[in-house]
């Protein structure tokens, strides 16, 4: 156990921190987090359009009549089906502000540089007849989830360009008393010049060749192995649920670290399920990041469980204090007053209950799913903070997905229960001698 | 005075923050007390008394340190233990000693 301590504090720690600090993956990273708001929105009218309540789907054109189906799920349309857009200004927004530089005309800049790697025309077939129809931006396609990783790839080139340019001052420089606002729109322009001249010329070198775009490049050479990779894989599964758990154990969050990474990877599998519901096809995949957000009930070490036991079974003080404390945090998937508080975090005893408990759950909820006891991830995308059981059923639209977490919760009790009873029996111990020492000294006193 | 409390995304950190103005308020000191994120600190810290770090963000150490070495603004990573007790009384201890000690 040592061994492993001391390989976690030496080797893994310093690697781990560079990890999560890294100035691009910090910048993907904070991309996603600050769309999050607007797919959650998006997600709260696919859960209007689709509740599922037997007979709403008639409730719904009884009430509003026949186009409100698909007017109702617009804001979905807008959100998750325009997503790369939104995310090439976000990550070049977020890296050039790590960058010190102007952010906002990275942000513009990436945007105009993603729509120049992207078709602008479109298929339309009328009468058995297809049309092309140019100068349009599809809603969904490359301009959606499918673009995702080409969205990354476009705003850390463009801003990292952006940046070398500002830095080396190759720029427009305006002279002194003209207004800042004035001097970095002009400050941007050449650099910007470059850029989309650059942009421009990719697109052409890419239409030399058979993949016409390089979104079709990056699908074929990254999107579809590393899909076979993740998706419905229960080691892949396992391995995320695994690395996430180990950074915790040196007091890292770990799921926003790891999901930053993941994230992109994801998010065309929650894409397909909504899409196969649409369509009234069953649901594809059980891998989504919403799969990873059912198991941490409490937040990482699923410590929901831990709270509970505290507060209804801890002997010592401290640890009934800690479980009270903890327990309003841990409804809403918090979990960092028991991971320093227990403390989890560096503690030996600590780190094997919170690698197994969820490993356990991972299991369990996979193969639930994959045997369809349990219905899977509609592809819906809610807070992380929802309440365990609520969350359970939102994310899988089904009453099995809110009693699956109640079984999790019981057997990471189960796991975590001989580990918590050692901890509490050492601190019931300090106490007692705590107490003893008080009252010695009190008697010297006297 | 003004303490800043970095942290990796804000949420636990806020809890600490209202546990200290409640120990500020009972002890009658003017305290302004936020938490952010490490990336923020070049636009709220600049007149901070004192930084102090999450245990999450402790690697971020070095950069805060660099930042706020020129406006002399001490440095420190909150124990563990007090931050996972969410010890307030605590952590203003802390900072309040830091600050002394400038």
């Amino acid at each position: 156990m040592k061994k492993f301590q001391d390989f976690l504090e030496k080797k893994f720690a310093p690697f781990a921190i560079k990890l999560a600090g890294q100035r691009h993956l910090a910048a993907i990273r904070d991309g996603f987090i600050s769309f999050m708001p607007f797919l959650i929105i998006g997600s709260i009218f696919i859960i209007i359009q689709d509740f599922p309540a037997p007979g709403w789907q008639e409730l719904q054109t009884q009430l509003f009549g026949e186009g409100f189906n698909q007017f109702i799920i617009l804001p979905k349309r807008v959100t998750y089906d325009l997503m790369s857009l939104y995310i090439v200004a976000a990550i070049s927004y977020k890296l050039a502000k790590s960058y010190r530089i102007d952010a906002f005309s990275a942000a513009m800049i990436g945007i105009s540089s993603f729509i120049l790697l992207t078709p602008i025309t479109t298929t339309i077939t009328i009468d058995e007849v297809e049309h092309i129809v140019p100068k349009v931006i599809t809603v969904g396609g490359w301009y959606g989830t499918n673009g995702i990783l080409v969205a990354i790839i476009t705003a850390l080139i463009a801003t990292e360009m952006f940046n070398f340019f500002i830095k080396k001052g190759i720029t427009i420089k305006m002279p002194e008393g003209v207004p800042p606002a004035v001097s970095r729109a002009f400050a941007a322009l050449v650099p910007g010049l470059i850029i989309i001249v650059t942009m421009l010329l990719v697109r052409l070198l890419f239409l030399q060749t058979s993949y016409q775009y390089i979104h079709e490049f990056i699908y074929q050479i990254v999107s579809v192995p590393m899909q076979g990779m993740i998706a419905n894989n229960l080691g892949g599964a396992i391995g995320t649920v695994f690395a996430i758990s180990l950074l915790w154990c040196i007091g890292l969050n770990g799921g926003t670290i790891v999901n930053g990474i993941m994230r992109p990877f994801w998010v065309p599998l929650q894409e397909a399920n909504l899409a196969a519901i649409e369509a009234g096809k069953q649901i594809p995949n059980i891998i989504t990041e919403q799969f990873f957000d059912m198991v941490w009930i409490g937040g990482a070490g699923a410590t929901l469980a831990v709270v509970l036991i505290l507060i209804f079974k801890a002997k010592s003080k401290q640890y009934r204090e800690l479980g009270k404390m903890s327990l309003a945090p841990g409804i809403f998937n918090i979990n960092e007053p028991i991971m320093f508080g227990l403390p989890v975090v560096l503690n030996p005893v600590g780190i094997i209950p919170l690698i197994l408990g969820p490993i356990a759950i991972t299991i369990v909820n996979y193969v639930s799913m994959a045997l369809n006891i349990v219905a899977r991830p509609t592809g819906v995308i809610i807070p992380w903070t929802t309440p365990p059981v609520l969350q359970g059923f939102l994310i899988t639209g089904h009453i099995s997905g809110a009693i699956l977490q109640i079984v999790d919760i019981l057997i990471v009790a189960l796991i975590w229960w001989p580990f918590i009873s050692i901890m509490d029996k050492r601190k019931v111990a300090e106490e007692a001698e705590i107490t003893t020492n008080n009252y010695n000294n009190k008697s010297v006193k006297a | 005075m003004k303490i800043v409390l970095v942290c990796f995304a804000g949420m636990s950190t806020s809890m600490l923050v209202s546990r200290m103005e409640k120990v500020a308020i009972k002890r009658g000191i003017e305290a302004d007390i936020i938490a952010i994120p490490a990336t923020e600190i070049y636009d709220e810290a600049e007149d901070a008394d004192v930084i102090l770090l999450g245990p999450q963000a402790r690697y971020t150490l070095d950069e805060v340190k660099k930042f706020a070495s020129p406006y002399k603004i001490p440095v420190d990573v909150i124990d563990s233990r007090i931050y996972g007790m969410m010890d307030g009384e605590a952590v203003l201890d802390m900072a309040l000693e830091l600050i002394s000690n400038k």
